[in-house]
């Protein structure tokens, strides 16, 4: 009951800090002193008294909207008690979850009646579909392994090398580029040709997008994070502990790769993320393979 | 290998110069010594003689006239602190500053008035600014006599002189001068 | 022959042979076309056009006389495709005809009416006709995606409009309408003001290259009244202008690498320009719109403490941005966006005479401050960088390459500079002369021509780099790919004020608003 409590708290307000904490290490990297770290609280909470400019298609948004929070949030709930249990059900239905508020996310941009932001809801889409399957498949690749003999047990060496590895490398390129910061943020990424969502939504529901955006980081984050606190399996509120403390390092560590590189370009990306995945893919598929008959 | 890690040097860079912007109304502007910014004229040291109103290049001087006052008008609006005008003026009356945070509700305030009264001819004509009158006497050896009248009653009273020195006497026309 | 200047009066029936003569036989570069309203002087139009020989340091001034009613001369544009919108400027806004070229309108908006011209002699300055405004359709077309850019949006700096013709995501033809903020300023000129009162206002064409719009306006009265500037007027006017590109070239750096999305090198490179610009206000009063100038020379003085001031900031900067440019350069996704993007080959950069930076990324050896010497560039030597690729990447490495020349030319003049007097008193300006001079500005060749008058100039042209670069992003945008399409635009560094910077303008009650 408490651990609901504290999961759902942390869930919903951690999100909105870590991004002001993010906003504040850029600056503080490119030498000037930036918002302070309370200021995406003050935007979301703006835009929500702001006048809307309604859609005829608003419904259908909000609907995803709200799956999308919802699904997000009992997943985030699901792998932290997964952290503490290690019960395999659990993490099947969190990552079924996962995909669900990802892919409602993803679509949205198709629900908006405006053909230059279907320009730009495209470019996002194409990128979603590389990415996400491939965060998808490895997180469940990696997992599935660990689950092989009965129960959950760590890592032997020879697994280590040949499933783990590849597959943190997947999810780690993978995640960053979910979370839509540069070199990926390709979508919004030249308003004076084609944009992508922003331009048709406005207040509530602008704040509504932006608050989303925030819990995917959030949720793909928390993800890695229990990723990696398999390799200790601890138990109990240390896991959970830890894997709070993983994610915030994340989010730092994501920030400060941002800041040092360019956006890259809209047909140049999804190929070479592509080429990258499967090329990389090979390794854990082949391994496990040879595991499991060996 | 190097030079993929090139990228990461930026932060080696932010972290020398540390953090440059300032919170700017609670701390002061970045200015120097040498900004040009608002002008301010003395009321006492302007004579009235239009010098910077010629030499301005938007027109934010002017001078307005009317029967008994010269108004010299500095209208902010326009200016484009180039300092033209001190540069020009013959009495160093306009002094410049490195205000320029001008920003105000009522644009009335954006008027600076400077009047002059002026000095008129016995005849009851001519008008310059009074203070002209005297900056003029004081700098040029010229008797007060003289500069106290419009150019008409000057030529009027040279022609009176020369006529009573030459022949003596004054013409009937000219007495009445 | 006067000085380094050739006039040439042509008849209408030479004109297109020797301008195909000076154009290719002598390679000669196309600057501009200017027409004049001569009637008061000798009843004809005229249409001057200004060739410099860049290799004999020479100026080549080609003119041809109309009649007053109904003005035709032939036009060059088949020879030399440079001439296209100077011709139809002279045509907007005087009324000549061109014979051998269709006519479009190229600077006034497309509501003014017929038939009337606002430079000629007759229309006065503050004439606003009544007109409403007509608001246009954007062109559809059935198999090509449209893309519009502008002339208002809010990613980006100034008004221009283009159409983007797409097919997918690869760009197939551009259409150009510009002259948003065409403002009257060489009418006003002509009108209005005095010859010391003219710098001001020409440093306020531009925000970013004012500086040596005033210069270059300065120069050519000189020229044409042949005074005899002060020595170290003329250091410090090479000075500043040296600060001011700088300045540009670190601006344009920034906003590059905020295109491509590396935010972090926009604001570093900013950082580095705010010290430019301290040095700026330090040495001559003002961050930009420096107000220095005059004809005759310079208002205010370099003393030892500022010199030593500068010679500081100047190391800082030169460090700091050879460390800045390594890292930036390096980052994958700058390589990837800038190196083969926007490539213009060179055969067309010599045909369309681009200038600047863009035309010496295209292999073409052109730079005003070394072949028509000007201020007190002889006694400094430096280096014109010149690529051969023609793409972004080049024109980004001949601007790095550039700053460091100038901090090194200016670290030269400091070192030079004369001592004596920064004004020339009493001089005059007598009527009836013809002045030309080329500035090379942060963007290029930039060419004033002043004919002078009684206490005002009788017609005074100014044609800003970007005038002939913009002619070349046609070129510059076929077939590449839409999101290369910003990237490339600002490439040329744009600067739309100094392009359109003559309309009537329309005052607001009764403020002026001068430039």
């Amino acid at each position: 009951m408490l651990c609901t409590a504290i999961t759902l708290l942390a869930g919903t307000s951690l999100p909105v800090f870590l991004d002001g904490l993010e906003r504040k290490l850029k600056a503080a990297l490119q030498s000037r002193i930036g918002p302070p770290i309370t200021q995406t609280l003050y935007d979301l909470l703006k835009l929500m008294i702001k006048e809307s400019k309604q859609v005829h298609t608003v419904p259908y948004i909000i609907l995803y909207f709200t799956s999308f929070i919802s699904c997000a949030l009992t997943s985030m709930f699901l792998i932290t008690l997964y952290t503490i249990t290690w019960d395999f059900m659990l993490f099947a239905l969190a990552l079924s979850l996962l995909m669900v508020s990802l892919t409602a996310l993803t679509l949205i941009p198709l629900l908006i009646p405006n053909p230059f932001s279907y320009i730009g809801g495209m470019r996002e889409v194409v990128l979603s579909l590389v990415n996400e399957s491939a965060f998808v498949a490895s997180v469940a690749i990696y997992i599935v392994s660990l689950h092989f003999k009965a129960g959950f047990s760590t890592p032997s060496t020879p697994h280590l090398l040949v499933v783990t590895i590849p597959a943190l490398a997947i999810m780690f390129t993978s995640g960053y580029a979910l979370t839509g910061r540069p070199p990926f943020d390709i979508a919004e990424a030249e308003p004076e040709l084609a944009s992508g969502v922003l331009v048709e939504f406005s207040g509530a529901l602008l704040a509504l997008y932006l608050y989303s955006n925030l819990l995917k980081r959030f949720l793909v984050k928390l993800f890695v994070a229990t990723m990696l606190v398999t390799l200790i399996a601890g138990n109990g509120v240390l896991s959970v502990v830890l894997t709070c403390l993983i994610t915030i390092t994340l989010w730092i560590l994501f920030t400060v790769i941002s800041v040092t590189l360019g956006r890259s370009r809209v047909d140049l990306a999804p190929r070479t993320l592509a080429k990258y995945y499967i090329g990389l893919f090979i390794i854990p598929i082949a391994g496990l393979v040879v595991l499991a008959y060996g | 290998m190097k030079r993929v890690f090139k990228p990461v040097e930026l932060i080696v860079i932010a972290g020398k110069t540390g953090r440059v912007t300032i919170k700017y109304p609670f701390e002061g502007p970045l200015i120097s010594q040498e900004f040009r910014g608002l002008i301010v004229i003395s009321p006492e040291k302007c004579i009235g003689c239009g010098a910077c109103v010629n030499a301005c290049p938007p027109n934010a001087l002017e001078m307005l006239e009317s029967p008994d006052k010269k108004i010299l008008r500095y209208y902010i609006g326009r200016c484009i602190f180039c300092w033209r005008c001190i540069d020009v003026c013959p009495v160093g009356a306009i002094k410049g500053t490195t205000e320029f945070e001008l920003a105000t509700n009522d644009f009335l305030d954006l008027y600076t008035y400077i009047t002059h009264s002026r000095a008129h001819c016995t005849c009851g004509t001519g008008g310059e600014p009074v203070r002209m009158r005297r900056y003029v006497i004081e700098k040029a050896p010229i008797v007060e006599n003289y500069a106290s009248k419009c150019p008409d009653c000057r030529k009027k009273s040279l022609i009176n002189a020369v006529s009573l020195r030459k022949v003596g006497f004054v013409g009937e026309e000219a007495r009445t001068s | 022959m006067e000085d380094n200047t050739v006039y040439i009066n042509a008849p209408r029936e030479h004109l297109v042979d020797l301008a195909s003569k000076l154009f290719n036989d002598f390679t000669c570069s196309f600057r501009t076309c200017i027409g004049i309203d001569e009637r008061p002087l000798n009843g004809h139009f005229s249409v001057t056009h200004v060739f410099t020989d860049d290799r004999n340091s020479l100026y080549v001034l080609l003119k041809t006389y109309a009649e007053a009613e109904a003005p035709r001369i032939p036009s060059i544009t088949n020879v030399v495709p440079a001439a296209d919108w100077c011709e139809m400027e002279a045509h907007d806004l005087l009324g000549i005809e061109f014979v051998g070229r269709d006519h479009y309108r190229l600077v006034l908006p497309p509501e003014w009416p017929e038939g009337v011209y606002p430079l000629r002699k007759d229309v006065p300055y503050d004439y606003r006709p009544r007109v409403r405004g007509v608001s246009e359709r954007l062109s559809m077309s059935t198999e090509l995606g449209v893309i519009p850019i502008g002339p208002y949006h809010p990613a980006l700096h100034e008004p221009e409009y283009f159409e983007l013709y797409v097919e997918g995501e690869r760009v197939v033809d551009l259409k150009y309408r510009g002259f948003h903020v065409h403002r009257g300023i060489e009418k006003l000129a002509e009108s209005r003001m005095n010859y010391q009162q003219i710098n001001f206002l020409a440093e306020r064409i531009c925000g970013i290259c004012g500086f040596e719009h005033s210069t270059c306006y300065a120069l050519a009265v000189e020229k044409a009244a042949k005074l005899e500037v002060p020595e170290r007027a003329q250091y410090i006017r090479s000075i500043v202008l040296e600060v001011e590109r700088i300045h540009s070239h670190l601006l344009w750096l920034g906003v590059a690498f905020h295109f491509v999305g590396y935010d972090a090198g926009f604001m570093h490179t900013w950082r580095i320009r705010e010290k430019i610009m301290y040095l700026a206000e330090l040495l001559t009063g003002s961050r930009k719109t420096y107000g220095i100038n005059l004809v005759g020379g310079v208002r205010k003085d370099i003393n030892e403490e500022k010199k030593q001031k500068t010679l500081e900031v100047l190391r800082e900067v030169s460090s700091e941005f050879k460390q800045l440019v390594e890292v930036a350069i390096n980052v994958p996704q700058v390589r990837r966006r800038l190196v083969g993007t926007g490539t213009l080959p060179k055969e067309y950069a010599v045909k369309l005479s681009v200038e600047g930076p863009v035309a010496r990324a295209s292999g073409i050896d052109k730079d005003a401050r070394r072949d028509l010497p000007y201020a007190a560039y002889k006694y400094a030597s430096f280096k014109v960088p010149v690529y051969g690729e023609g793409d972004n990447m080049a024109r980004a490495l001949v601007r790095v390459e550039e700053i460091l020349e100038s901090i090194s030319i200016i670290e030269q003049l400091l070192d030079k500079i004369p001592k004596g007097p920064i004004m020339l008193e009493d001089f005059e300006i007598p009527e009836g002369r013809i002045g030309v001079q080329v500035v090379e500005a942060p963007r290029g060749g930039d060419v004033h021509f002043v004919m002078t008058g009684r206490g005002r100039p009788y017609r005074w042209r100014v044609r800003a780099p970007t005038y002939s670069n913009i002619p070349a992003l046609k070129i510059m945008l076929k077939d590449q790919p839409l999101a290369d399409a910003p990237l490339t635009i600002a490439s040329i560094d744009p600067c739309f004020s100094c392009t359109d910077r003559v309309i009537v303008v329309r005052s607001d009650g009764r403020i002026e608003r001068l430039g």
